[in-house]
């Protein structure tokens, strides 16, 4: 049985391709508010949108609290657009969406931002809009051919780190800056992990013995008292990573790296990339426009967290925010197993189950 | 500027970002997001461009206002007002 403690360490955030419509999968992971809040939306890509993104934080809320019932988990959305857990305050959670992907994420302890843009993204505003002062300058020294590139990565971070560290409301994209870590720099595009697919999930789990308990009825089976949606002939839940593997980029092994517990000071100030790793987000004293900002005494106008970036079947672009404390200094990608689904083990065999996205 | 013609810009810009928005069929009493399907990047576009047409810059803690479309109307024409007052 896993205990509490194991389970409250384990992080998970998974993707997964919107259709045209929501699949019946998706729907039986709905509770009834979630039902009614999806009737009331009236596009329907919105709308499926809506159930694919929930449906997905349901399952991934099953998998990090496997001793609650999804069903019975209020989730609630901030002003901002922040979804929290009503009745578990210590989950954190986090979504996003763009054309064609969703993705959620969930963290036992600690915030977890996630973001996701297609990366043939072209729309991205004025950097004056969502860039603070101290990031612009960075933002010249960038090859203008990579540019755009760059935009998408330090917007993707950037979303990701808000969503993880909101600070109070008054703070603004252009008040809130993205400083990279020593040692965390680059002078090119940042080492991304990579996938062949768009539905994957990683999952950091505890100390490597981390399990789900063992269902009754044994491995396949739902233990009693679980909501658990039908499994289809299709069921594309059922992640397993390409048949590549969730391969980590060539570049600096990170898990060599030792892990900070002071953070390094005075990054470079042409660091405009950041490396996977850590980086410091800090809320300016001025916005962009010199309106001088409100910081209320007690806040706190720095906070670190660790920042990977992942790209999916060339389509896009995730970036996943948590807080630097944690112990693992990499991310450790695995693939769950779960029932039905192909093993790690068998990465390597053709994969007939995903054709990624749509 | 009227209502009138502060609705008809904010749908103009939408159609921009959402190419298939239909003008007459947009409730102005709905959240644009998800009416509309827009991500957190449409949504700053949609007002950084109203604004720069405009000429008013809208700060990011008063974007809730801008959630719908009556709404997005009525806080624009505050700021158009009080810029002209």
């Amino acid at each position: 049985m896993t205990s509490l403690g194991a389970v409250r360490s384990r992080l998970v955030w998974q993707t997964r391709p919107i259709h045209d419509a929501p699949r019946p999968d998706d729907w039986a992971w709905l509770t009834e508010a979630d039902l009614a809040r999806a009737a009331r939306i009236t596009h329907p890509s919105a709308m499926t949108r809506f159930v694919t993104a929930r449906a997905l934080l349901r399952e991934l809320l099953s998998v990090v609290r496997p001793d609650l019932d999804p069903a019975r988990l209020r989730i609630e959305t901030e002003p901002s657009g922040r979804p929290y857990v009503a009745e578990q305050p210590h989950l954190h959670v986090s979504i996003s969406h763009t054309n064609g992907l969703a993705a959620a994420a969930v963290a036992g302890a600690g915030p977890i931002g996630i973001d996701v843009e297609r990366l043939d993204r072209d729309d991205l505003p004025s950097p004056s809009v969502w860039l603070a002062p101290a990031e612009l300058p960075q933002l010249r020294r960038i090859d203008v051919e990579l540019r755009r590139l760059a935009l998408l990565h330090r917007w993707v971070a950037k979303e990701a780190a808000i969503k993880a560290h909101p600070f109070p409301q008054q703070a603004e994209r252009r008040r809130i800056a993205l400083i990279c870590a020593e040692g965390h720099t680059a002078a090119e595009p940042p080492s991304v992990r990579t996938s062949a697919r768009t539905e994957v999930r990683m999952e950091l789990g505890g100390a490597g013995t981390d399990r789900r308990p063992s269902p009754a009825g044994g491995p396949g089976h739902p233990a009693p008292g679980t909501h658990t949606p039908p499994v289809g002939p299709d069921d594309r839940r059922a992640v397993s990573g390409s048949e590549r593997g969730i391969e980590p980029a060539g570049g600096t092994d990170r898990r060599s790296a030792p892990a900070h517990d002071v953070p390094p000071s005075d990054p470079p100030s042409d660091a405009f990339w950041c490396g996977s790793g850590r980086a410091r987000l800090e809320l300016a004293a001025t916005t962009a426009v010199g309106d001088p900002a409100r910081v209320d005494a007690g806040d706190s106008t720095e906070r670190w967290l660790s920042i990977d970036w992942y790209a999916l079947a060339d389509q896009y672009l995730v970036a996943v925010a948590r807080p630097p404390e944690d112990p693992r200094s990499a991310p450790e990608l695995s693939t769950t197993d779960l029932p039905g689904r192909p093993t790690a083990d068998r990465a390597g065999r053709s994969a007939d189950n995903g054709s990624p996205g749509r | 500027m009227n209502s009138d013609e502060l609705r008809d810009l904010i749908v103009e810009v939408l159609s921009e970002i959402a190419p298939e928005t239909d003008p007459a069929a947009v409730d102005p009493t709905e959240d644009l997001r998800e009416e509309l399907d827009l991500d957190s990047m449409d949504e700053l576009n949609l007002i950084t461009r109203v604004g720069e047409r405009l000429g008013v810059d809208v700060p990011e803690r008063d974007y809730p206002q801008m959630r719908t479309l009556e709404s997005a109307v009525a806080y624009l024409s505050g700021r158009l007002a009080a810029r002209a007052g």
